[in-house]
């Protein structure tokens, strides 16, 4: 086995890892980057969903809860994570959720900071009408004429021209994802990026950790960074017996359940076409609920349409003029992560209060999308019929049970949360795994609730606040 | 796949997609051949799940979230080939020529 030093070594390259490595390396540290899958870059990419999932998702996309409702989870597999296929939709940690976690959780986090550097860095604007599809723009019309509060959404991407694919690899480049901006500038500080290595063991010694092993290589490095996802972090701890006391690691996951609801329209809208996610509706909020956009090509959109058979088959022939939009809620239930039998098992049951949520959210969405001329809605809950003329009673009057509810979600959180208590939490106030110096958490686990909106600013934020923290440190 | 379990598959995806002019029957598609790469780049334990309930869902199974599974996954393969795509009006070469004369400016 081959072995190299370094001063950190930093397991992952997406939201989490990729910031940490680069702002470690621009500080002097020599860095060591660990990624399990490959570098994709833009060229590669060829705008056709079906055919990058294999590619881009972790387990092709197959990635599904063991619950009630089984809900697909999908995740990114290569330089930039999940950032790589995420739709790039970028905003703060709401200032509520900070309070909770200051009081629940002992944080005291104050990122306006870093949130300021990672905007810069990933190039944080909002969507301009213009690209943002005829999709979203009929929804913010529809918001607009009922006085629903409604915005186009803030994005990390530069010249882009609305390819509609950012779930599939961005062919323009324009998203910038954390493979995209931060391994280049860790590379060019001179940090040494490892594909296809993919971690197995963490070298601890008398409570400090003293480097990572791969299938052929070992990093000797005195700090290392775990950011495999909230998925991968608490199986990796877990499997070197670390992190365990609490008895928190792998449990309180939060997934951020979304589903989507469908509009047909008189007018062509070319769903494919312009930017997928560019229109959010807040006005539910406060209560959980946000509703943002989703849409792309035929596959995509023919995957998640509700009906199956003639009905599903007369829907598709309108794909052209069906709108779609998405709820998503901010969970209250709480799943969990285990490896069993050598896989990995993730076990989550959808609180009745998140279906009635999106009970909740289609009802607001069903109007948005008539006050916006849709004559037809389709919603993705079992026994609703399709709804016509305006009519939303079948939703209003509909007693919603989990199971009805056809759901994905996107944006694992929690198995590693962080907090000031050994004995409710795995990693400290400054990500370090209590009870383990040198070792590190910089990825969604360590975010201890669910947030209500997504996360990658959170997860990068939390990330840059460590890298500060350790090179401060010296 | 041996060819009886093929056969199957194409009759599951006939019946999720019910195709009717204009568009192809399945067998005119690459839906099959894309269904077998996604099974075999996900986990052997996944695959092997997924071709019971094709079976299953081939033999009468008509609810319930295995039934489901299998409506996503025909539907996403089915419409994923390049011919039904561009019938329904989206072109990927389009896209994507649009896409590298913006990378590269």
């Amino acid at each position: 086995m081959r072995t190299i030093s370094a001063d950190a070594c930093v397991i992952g390259t997406g939201a989490g890892g990729a910031p940490v490595a680069a702002l470690l390396a621009e500080a002097g540290m020599r860095v060591v980057v660990l990624e399990e899958g490959e570098l994709h870059g833009p060229e590669t990419m060829t705008a056709r969903p079906r055919d990058m999932m294999p590619r881009l998702y972790r387990d092709a996309g197959q990635i599904a809860t063991v619950g009630n409702p089984p809900i697909v989870l999908p995740l990114g597999r290569g330089v930039g994570g999940t950032t790589l296929i995420n739709s790039g939709t970028c905003f703060r940690t709401p200032q509520d959720v900070l309070d909770r976690w200051r009081a629940d959780h002992g944080l005291e986090l104050d990122l306006e900071e870093e949130f300021a550097l990672v905007e810069e860095a990933i190039g944080v604007r909002e969507v301009p009408p213009e690209i943002a599809g005829r999709n979203a723009n009929l929804v913010k019309e529809g918001a607009d004429r009922l006085g629903i509060s409604a915005g186009y959404l803030k994005r990390n991407a530069r010249g882009c021209i609305g390819s509609g694919v950012c779930a599939f690899g961005c062919p323009t480049g324009a998203k910038q994802h954390a493979g995209q901006v931060w391994i280049p500038r860790a590379q060019a500080a001179g940090a040494e990026l490892h594909t296809n290595a993919r971690a197995r063991r963490l070298v601890v010694e008398n409570g400090r950790v003293r480097g990572v092993e791969t299938r052929d290589l070992r990093v000797a490095a005195d700090r290392v960074i775990v950011a495999a996802g909230a998925l991968l972090t608490p199986l990796l701890l877990r499997a070197n017996r670390i992190g365990a006391a609490s008895g928190q690691l792998g449990g309180n996951l939060t997934i951020h359940p979304a589903s989507a609801a469908r509009a047909l329209y008189d007018e062509p809208i070319d769903p494919w076409t312009g930017v997928p996610q560019s229109v959010y509706v807040d006005e539910l909020a406060a209560d959980g609920i946000m509703l943002e956009g989703i849409a792309g090509p035929p596959d995509q959109g023919a995957m998640s349409t509700p009906r199956s058979g003639a009905e599903h088959r007369d829907l598709m022939l309108n794909a052209r003029r069906t709108g779609s939009f998405g709820v998503m809620v901010s969970d209250s239930a709480r799943g969990s992560v285990r490896r069993i039998a050598g896989r990995m098992l993730v076990r989550y049951d959808l609180h009745p209060g998140d279906a009635e949520r999106f009970r909740r959210g289609f009802e607001l969405l069903a109007r948005i999308f008539f006050a916006a001329g849709a004559h037809e809605v389709i919603v993705p809950i079992d026994g609703v019929p399709t709804l016509r003329d305006g009519d939303v009673t079948p939703l209003q009057r509909l007693r919603v049970r989990p199971r009805q509810i056809s759901a994905m979600a996107f944006h694992p959180l929690g198995t590693a949360r962080a907090g000031a208590d050994p004995a409710t939490s795995v990693v400290d106030p400054d990500l370090q795994v209590h009870g383990i110096e040198g070792l590190h958490v910089a990825d969604g686990s360590v975010v201890p609730s669910s947030l209500g909106v997504n996360p990658q600013i959170t997860i990068m934020a939390l990330a840059a606040r460590l890298a500060r923290r350790l090179t401060n440190a010296g | 796949m041996i060819a009886r379990e093929r056969t199957n598959v194409v009759r599951v995806i006939e019946l999720c997609v019910a195709p009717l002019p204009p568009l192809p029957p399945v067998r005119e598609t690459d839906a099959v051949q894309a269904l077998e790469r996604s099974l075999a780049a996900g986990p052997k334990v996944n695959a092997i799940a997924l071709r019971v309930a094709l079976l299953l869902v081939g033999l009468g199974l008509r609810r319930g979230p295995l039934a489901k599974a299998v409506g996503s996954l025909a539907h996403l393969h089915y419409y994923g080939d390049a011919r039904v795509m561009r019938l329904l009006g989206y072109d990927p070469d389009a896209v994507l020529a649009r896409a590298t004369e913006a990378r590269v400016a």
